[in-house]
């Protein structure tokens, strides 16, 4: 008796379950979610993995210097082709 | 945004066609391309620019249009083209009126329409038709609420930089390891689009994404003959935090996807951004509007990739009907199976515990695979209603009201 309740109720939650799925197919039209598009090709310029730190890491303030003088670098080089 | 463009062979009013690019008279059926016109007509009121002073002319260039303000939701558009205003794309009421005749900013670049109203409308009229929860009145909508719009965005090269640590957590069986990942790196974004109007949802704007940016034209005011626009009234200080922002997210979301695990969180991040150039460009959506239930309901169509958007309510009453057909299916077999398998495993298992005293682990696990099993579908079925209400939401007309409210409010 107890399978049989069981059973039963699994039937309605799978009914419920199928049931959603048609109509969201059926009803929601296009794409359901905001799509990040690829605009730029990205440069990774260091990486490391591992159970914890790496030696030989660069230090923030040195990483985030050279990424300040690149960000300056590809701003003026953009201001020459508009020029 | 220009009012009428005349035939140059019998001066009636010409529109664009987006079937063959070009402009129609529709009383002598003469067709010329947007740059004859324009050259013939020179309504591009451009000042006239010394070598230097090109760039700023372009970004001061004016052009008039007539302006239709819709007294339900504020919002205003311009009529290009002979045909009156009957209704507002945004709201769906028909409460706009020909208010004033102004000069607006020109835009830089624009993506003329490539889908024509027909096929918009098939676009529309299949994906609606195959839909078996969608209501009849629904699936035969009224053609004259589809209108083509010129949405103005903010195309943004942005560089975004950064020195950032990650945590991840691999798992070997039944323990698992934490991993640490220093990742430097930089990206150049080219023609991020930012939706620059108040009256249209942000949320819709990124979903009609991504515009061919390949197909991006210098402006010409020809291609907009026979279409509303919109103008922008997001000012470049508030979109280029958007731009910022969405620059951000999608340089973590490479970064996560280089690093292989999906569950990887950013613990820390020091970045570098800088906005590169900004241009004023115009993009083509089609606006369907229709009412169900007396509420006005918008699907919305991208005018150059054919990407549709939206979301429509689903018929209660055949809901109701597949849902129990599918109750009876799934509680025959699933009730039998339960009745004669697992009842018969339990007594079976129960009548051997007496002997052996051993306990009815077999019918206990099967009985935990159960309710995981019900835990799992219910969350998924719930998830997934949410996602559709809140899609059908977001088609709904008077949420964009309430969100351009909601964005006039922070600018």
């Amino acid at each position: 008796m107890i399978g049989l309740i069981i059973g039963i109720i699994a039937g309605f939650n799978l009914a419920l379950f199928i049931t959603l799925a048609c109509i969201k197919y059926s009803v929601d039209a296009g794409s359901t979610t905001n799509e990040l598009q690829d605009y730029g090709t990205l440069n990774i310029l260091y990486t490391s993995k591992g159970m914890g730190t790496t030696e030989g890491e660069p230090d923030t303030s040195k990483a985030l210097g050279m990424l300040e003088s690149r960000c300056l670098e590809i701003n003026e080089a953009y201001k020459k082709h508009q020029g | 945004m220009v009012r009428n463009y005349k035939c140059p062979s019998c001066g009636a009013t010409m529109e664009y066609d987006p079937i063959d690019e070009k402009l129609h008279c529709s009383y002598c059926n003469s067709a010329y391309a947007p740059e004859e016109i324009s050259r013939r007509m020179s309504t591009y009121d451009a000042p006239a620019a010394s070598h230097g002073e090109i760039d700023e002319v372009r970004r001061t260039a004016m052009i008039r249009v007539n302006v239709a303000v819709c007294n339900s939701c504020g919002a205003e558009l311009a009529v290009n083209g002979v045909e009156a205003s009957s209704f507002c794309p945004y709201c769906g009421n028909a409460a706009v009126v020909m208010d004033r005749v102004e000069e607006r900013l020109a835009p830089d670049y624009m993506i003329p329409f490539k889908v024509g109203q027909a096929e918009a409308e098939r676009i529309i009229r299949d994906r609606l038709s195959s839909g078996f929860f969608v209501p009849n009145s629904i699936k035969n909508f009224e053609l004259e609420k589809l209108r083509g719009i010129y949405i103005p965005f903010w195309l943004y090269d942005t560089y975004y930089g950064a020195d950032q640590g990650w945590k991840y957590t691999v798992s070997h069986g039944k323990s698992s390891s934490t991993y640490y990942a220093h990742m430097t790196g930089e990206c150049v974004y080219h023609h991020l689009t930012v939706d620059a109007s108040l009256a249209f949802n942000d949320n819709s704007s990124q979903r009609l994404e991504p515009y061919d940016m390949h197909g991006l034209k210098k402006f010409d005011p020809s291609y907009l003959s026979g279409f509303y626009s919109d103008r922008f009234d997001v000012g470049y200080q508030s979109a280029d935090r958007i731009a910022i922002t969405r620059s951000g997210e999608m340089y973590n979301a490479s970064i996560k996807e280089r690093i292989g695990h999906k569950d990887a969180k950013l613990e820390d991040n020091n970045f570098r951004t800088k906005v590169l150039q900004r241009d004023y460009a115009m993009l083509p959506v089609w606006f369907l509007t229709f009412r169900q239930d007396d509420e006005p309901y918008t699907i919305l169509v991208n005018g150059q990739t054919r990407k549709m958007v939206g979301a429509v309510p689903f018929d209660k009453k055949k809901a109701l009907f597949v849902f129990l057909a599918f109750s009876a299916l799934f509680c025959l077999v699933f009730g039998f199976l339960g009745g004669y398998l697992m009842d018969g495993l339990w007594y079976a298992e129960t009548h051997r515990s007496r002997r052996s005293s051993s306990n009815n682990d077999g019918s206990v696990k099967l009985f935990l695979y159960w309710v995981l099993a019900t835990v799992f579908l219910w969350y998924r079925a719930v998830k997934r209603y949410l996602s559709m209400k809140k899609s059908i939401e977001l088609s709904r007309s008077r949420t964009n009201n309430r969100l351009a409210k909601e964005r006039q409010d922070k600018v």
